[in-house]
């Protein structure tokens, strides 16, 4: 999708028909909109998601309407509130106009004449636009889980670099959405309610002890639907808990003295770090034994089977098969051409090794068992050694915990006696026990949630074993069967999918961290899609300019990795990125890089800046790619009324 | 394939427990497994013990998912046993002949009786392992310096006689 155009008409402060004509030039793709705070740049952003979503937060419904056009109003006169956007999607021209009519009554009180916004798509085809309103959504050209990866207004961009559990969201969506595994999900998720159908569909009445099943595994789901909706809200609570909490230790710090505020805060963050690195490390030690354990113990059985029948001599390509030595037996002549006779030497021998060998069946088991015996002892030679490199893991992270611990409190042992230091402290420790209680709390709620899922694992398959033999349900049972493996093999599927897909993802992510930081320092993405980033020396601390650099390289290797995604499930198709300020925590060596690098992210670059921070470095970097550029200026006609005018100057 | 779930009672049930809060151990399975083999491994055998009710179980989809993991260990287990009376040849054919086949216990009434000694096995190293890395700890740090010392011992265990070795670690 490249847009062309937006024009808005009374839409918030900006009065009238105003309009933006964006560059579609490949060589200049850079459009440039510079304004003040609250001229209106933002508000441009969310234009667009009115335009194709009719989505708008505002503290009133009126606020939409700019304030002088409805001032200008006569009684019973009308007027719309509109934004349209065109733009080209897979070759074809889209226009999207979306308006609400507001109306003046009689006593001079501006109302809304519809309620919603009405929304028409039209399509250019032969040179004429046709409205194509009725049979097409906005959502199947451009879905808006993808604009949500695509314009960045402040705060969003905020929320990915803090790594926020809504930033964490963002990362979710866009490797499900814009990398193709949503609709995986979404089959996933279909084959589950088809299986549950299929189970509510048994006969219940020939089984007493169906009945008896249905009705338990009806209880238990209610109670893991209360568990559920209880984890997700204290775990927002939780996540409101913690913004507190950054909020105390924010101004804890502003307390101390600058020099032990500044490493406070950064041991505070090395500690939460590594103390989220030590979980992974348990889970990871826990999986690894779950698969190899029993294996590596094993192995040390097949040893002593060895010892007891010592079979390892026994190569399935020497064993000779008993039926085999019957009948040279029986035909009297060996295949060596010497006679045999019944008691003599030959005889004799090939008797006794009859009694010394194994029929093929066996032989063939001997060598599935030597197989597995080769392929253990291979294993068991790596197994010990990296479980011991996961267990340093846990040792080394926890004395780094240990050691940021000691640290921490030396500080604050510095800044006991400064009495609102003190205050704050004891706020802190206050809010952390609280969030640890919570803590506790959504443990024990997640080991609840743990066992009633087993249960009503159980159940199922009780359930379906008793359908399985029942002449009224066996067919519905085979379905639900069919239809159970069909989600095991997606579900396999997408896990392979997914892994492969954070891999390309990380390279592609660190291809870009190196090009924009301009050193080598390694980004990790973790289990969870939060990102972590370590210096060369393997320090992991990060500034607030390195983690919107962390934010960029993501974002540039989402777009990088949808575009290779042609023989799966997206269509390559060009894409804008839309960005406010997004440069103004950097300093002036990496504005500069990466305002040179953003733009090869994408086909068509919108950039929203305050005019200072864009002259200079930014403006320099941007120059030669500059195909349009515009500014909002605020104008006043009185103190109170205020609208944007957005004039171009390129 | 599994259609009861597997019980555990009393002291080993919270051996289990104590297992899965070193976080070593990711399921019950995954003890049991473990277990089973350092049982077959020491020789070493016990019945449930019923009188206490069963406070741990892992469920028959579980079972299946490690339906060859466990069948392995169950030959091997039936192998090593005193209820197997057969002479050595007979006992190699009871290890290798049906190795590659899947069993199905509710038609191959042999395997219940496997399985079942398997359980016994497990019960015994289940025990060895809360001993061995649980005991005496303090810690989940400890749980894991114990657990690491308990695997190099047996890694040792190749050269030396293993059932001389083994009653330091059962005593």
């Amino acid at each position: 999708m490249i847009i062309k155009s937006l024009k808005l008409q009374n839409f918030r402060q900006f009065y009238g028909k105003q309009s933006i004509h964006f560059s579609v030039d490949a060589d200049k793709k850079v459009t440039v909109i510079l304004g003040n705070n609250t001229a209106g740049k933002t508000t441009i952003i969310e234009a667009f998601r009115w335009c194709f979503y009719c989505k708008l937060n505002l503290p009133h419904p009126l606020e939409i309407f700019n304030k002088m056009a409805g001032n200008l109003m006569k009684p019973y006169s009308e007027e719309d509130v509109s934004v349209e956007v065109c733009f080209v999607h897979s070759g074809i021209e889209y226009t999207v106009k979306t308006s609400q009519t507001f109306s003046k009554d009689e006593d001079d009180i501006l109302i809304r004449k519809t309620k919603t916004p009405e929304q028409k798509i039209y399509k250019k085809l032969d040179g004429n636009l046709e409205n194509i309103t009725e049979y097409t959504q906005i959502d199947s050209i451009f879905p808006e889980d993808l604009m949500i990866y695509l314009f960045f207004t402040g705060e969003r961009l905020k929320q990915l670099i803090d790594q926020s559990s809504i930033g964490q969201k963002d990362i979710r969506y866009a490797v499900q959405n814009v990398l193709g595994l949503k609709p995986i999900e979404e089959s996933l998720s279909h084959l589950k309610g088809v299986s549950q159908a299929f189970q509510r569909d048994y006969h219940i009445g020939s089984s007493e002890q169906m009945t008896k099943f249905q009705s338990e595994k009806e209880k238990i789901d209610k109670t893991l639907n209360r568990l559920r909706n209880d984890e997700v809200e204290l775990s927002s609570e939780i996540e409101t808990m913690n913004k507190d909490l950054d909020d105390i230790i924010e101004r804890l710090t502003r307390n101390a003295s600058k020099d032990s505020g500044e490493t406070l805060k950064k041991l505070q963050s090395e500690k939460d770090f590594k103390t989220n690195q030590l979980g992974e490390f348990w889970k990871k030690l826990g999986a690894f034994n779950k698969n190899y354990l029993p294996n590596y113990i094993s192995r040390k059985i097949y040893y002593n089977n060895e010892a007891r029948f010592q079979f390892s001599s026994k190569n399935s390509d020497e064993i000779i098969d008993k039926r085999l030595i019957k009948a040279i037996i029986d035909s009297g002549k060996c295949i060596c051409g010497e006679e045999i006779h019944p008691g003599d030497e030959h005889y004799r021998n090939l008797i006794s090794l009859t009694n010394d060998v194994c029929d093929m069946k066996i032989s063939l088991s001997i060598q599935a068992y030597l197989d597995r015996r080769n392929s253990f002892f291979d294993f068991s030679q790596s197994y010990l050694h990296e479980v011991d490199e996961k267990i340093s893991e846990i040792f080394n992270t926890n004395s780094t915990i240990q050691a940021c611990l000691v640290s921490i409190e030396d500080i604050k042992q510095t800044l006991v006696g400064k009495e609102k230091y003190q205050d704050i402290k004891g706020e802190l420790d206050k809010q952390n026990l609280k969030i640890q209680e919570k803590n506790e709390k959504i443990g024990a709620l997640r080991t609840d949630i743990g066992i009633n899922e087993k249960e009503t694992q159980a159940l199922d398959k009780k359930i379906d074993e008793i359908a399985r033999t029942d002449e009224n349900n066996k067919l519905i049972f085979l379905r639900k069967e069919y239809s159970d493996k069909l989600y095991q093999e997606i579900e396999n599927y997408y896990r392979i999918k997914e892994e492969r897909i954070k891999s390309d993802l990380t390279e592609r992510v660190q291809k870009y961290y190196i090009e924009l930081m301009g050193n080598n320092s390694k980004i990790f993405l973790n289990d969870d899609y939060t990102f972590m980033v370590k210096d060369i020396d393997g320090a992991t601390g990060t500034s607030d300019g390195q983690d919107v650099i962390t934010s960029f390289a993501f974002i540039g290797g989402i777009i990088d990795l949808a575009k290779t995604q042609v023989d799966e499930f997206i269509v390559s198709e060009p894409y804008p990125l839309i960005m406010d300020a997004p440069f103004a925590l950097l300093d002036k060596e990496h504005k500069e890089r990466s305002a040179k690098k953003m733009p090869d992210l994408c086909e068509q670059f919108i950039l929203f800046s305050v005019s200072e921070q864009y002259s200079g470095v930014i403006q320099t970097a941007l120059s030669n790619r500059i195909g349009k550029e515009y500014n909002i200026v605020m104008h006043s006609v009185s103190d109170v009324e205020k609208y944007s005018k957005i004039v171009e100057v390129l | 394939m599994f259609t009861e779930n597997l019980d555990f009672y009393g002291e080993i049930a919270q051996d289990i427990d104590d297992l899965l809060d070193s976080k070593i151990f990711e399921r019950v399975i995954d003890v049991f497994l473990t277990g089973a083999a350092i049982g077959i491994l020491y020789g070493v055998r016990a019945k449930d013990n019923k009188s206490n009710a069963a406070s741990k179980a892992i469920f028959t989809g579980v079972l299946n998912n490690e339906a060859v993991r466990i069948k392995i260990l169950a030959i091997q287990a039936y192998t090593v046993s005193d209820e197997n009376e057969n002479n050595e040849h007979q006992r190699e054919y009871d290890l290798f002949h049906d190795w590659n086949q899947i069993p199905e216990p509710s038609d191959n009434p042999s395997y219940l009786i496997k399985y079942s000694i398997m359980k016994e096995y497990a019960n015994s190293g289940i025990h060895i392992l809360h001993k061995n890395v649980i005991e005496n700890s303090t810690s989940d740090l400890d749980y894991l310096s114990k657990f690491l010392k308990y695997l190099k011992r047996i890694d040792e265990m190749k050269d030396l006689n293993i059932y001389e070795k083994a009653i330091e670690d059962i005593l």
